[in-house]
């Protein structure tokens, strides 16, 4: 029914009109729960309008917990399968990762790998988990089914396409299909993989900006203001690392998977670990860095 | 077997004696926080034990009676003592095996008097 995890209590208490907008807070968005002093500190920072901001902020984020990346799971299964008619004769589904580091793209490839009927005859080392190991599988007439968990500027995917075709030219194979799937992209991303050059592309859940696409006239700017003021209290640089303003090139994204690491295309203040003149602050979402 | 907290225990006592109870109450009080309130209404809520209606919790007659049923467990039973783990944040980074390791001499002295 609940997770063992102990809560803390209030270390001072709060007026009745604090405590019900966090309360509501609380009551419609459970995932709060697992970063309650990260949250707090944000609230007890922020003044009216920033208070505001983050309401709704709250309010338009999408937390994807394990039973609805699941569903999603199913849902990319059944993309590729009933929709796409992808048989398992020649595919291979590649997670995007490149690196030696843990990665979402390899999470959500295990997860999608069982959902896959054994009856079509898919097998496990039709499984690939990381995408620089491409070139040994490359084959004329092979289907590639490329999978990311979260596509936001869509940058990252087009030099993995790009990789892809490299390697294709390289091993002189013909007739290649490349396919895209991801559980969620940034709908501004669209332009760029329309320009994709590869058969076709999914994504589940398509997410708009956080601000500038969610508030229109006045509000925006002082959503914008708002936004501003909370990442002047953020240190300018985690190692070797700058701040991403409103996320990875402004994507002001709102989206998180239970246990993954959070996107940094997603406003910092959710995820960024060190506030200015470099002190550690408590965060509602954690990301381990790969480039530091 | 769920689990119930100490801010689970204190809530079914109150609503059990009042009834009906404002949730900032709890909060004034015994500074149960948003968060943890939030868990306790939604987990009494799921198994009809309360209703909740702007803001203020409602004992149902299921609920009375289920209390009386689980009294033994609820109220009676010893409760783990989370408070007595030091949080991993807290923790010093563990010297690795083989690690060389010099004690600071005042340290030694101290223990050396005591021992006398």
């Amino acid at each position: 029914m609940d997770q063992e995890k102990n809560i803390s209590r209030s270390t001072k208490p709060y007026g009745f009109e604090n405590f019900s907008k966090l309360y509501n807070l609380y009551k419609d968005h459970i995932w709060l729960e697992n970063s309650q002093e990260g949250f707090y500190d944000l609230w007890e920072s922020a003044d009216e309008e920033q208070k505001l901001l983050l309401e709704k902020l709250v309010d338009n984020f999408t937390y994807i917990d394990s039973r609805k990346i699941s569903e999603i799971c199913q849902k990319i299964v059944n993309q590729i399968i009933n929709k796409w008619q992808i048989s398992s004769d020649n595919t291979l589904v590649v997670a995007t990762c490149d690196g030696d580091e843990a990665d979402g793209s390899q999470a959500l490839l295990q997860r999608i790998k069982n959902k896959f009927p054994e009856a079509n005859r898919w097998k496990e080392n039709q499984f690939i988990n990381n995408i620089s190991v491409i070139e040994k599988y490359l084959s004329s007439d092979l289907t590639i089914v490329l999978l990311d968990d979260f596509i936001g500027t869509g940058n990252t995917i087009s030099k993995r396409i790009d990789f892809i075709k490299e390697k294709i030219i390289f091993k002189e194979v013909v007739n290649v299909k490349i396919y895209l799937v991801a559980a969620a992209a940034m709908g501004f991303s669209k332009t760029k993989l329309d320009k994709l050059e590869i058969e076709s592309y999914y994504y589940e859940m398509e997410l708009r900006r956080g601000i500038t696409e969610s508030f229109i006239d006045e509000e925006k700017d002082i959503a914008i203001k708002s936004m501003e003021k909370f990442e002047s209290k953020l240190s300018n640089h985690w190692d070797k690392l700058k701040l991403p303003k409103f996320g990875y090139e402004r994507s002001e994204s709102l989206f998180a998977i239970e246990d993954y690491n959070i996107p940094n295309n997603v406003f910092p203040i959710f995820w960024w670990p060190y506030c200015i003149l470099g002190k550690s602050r408590k965060t509602i979402f954690a990301r381990v860095s790969q480039r530091r | 077997m769920n689990h119930y907290y100490s801010e689970d225990i204190i809530f079914l006592k109150h609503i059990f004696q009042c009834q009906e109870v404002d949730i900032y109450f709890f909060h004034e009080k015994y500074l149960l926080s948003p968060a943890q309130l939030s868990r306790t209404i939604r987990k009494f809520k799921e198994i009809d034990v309360i209703t909740e209606q702007n803001g203020i919790a409602t004992l149902t007659e299921k609920g009375r009676a289920w209390i009386i049923d689980n009294k033994r467990s609820l109220f009676l039973q010893k409760k783990s003592r989370f408070w007595k783990n030091i949080p991993e944040h807290m923790k010093d980074t563990v010297i690795s095996i083989d690690t060389l390791y010099l004690p600071q001499k005042i340290l030694l002295n101290k223990f050396r008097n005591r021992i006398k």
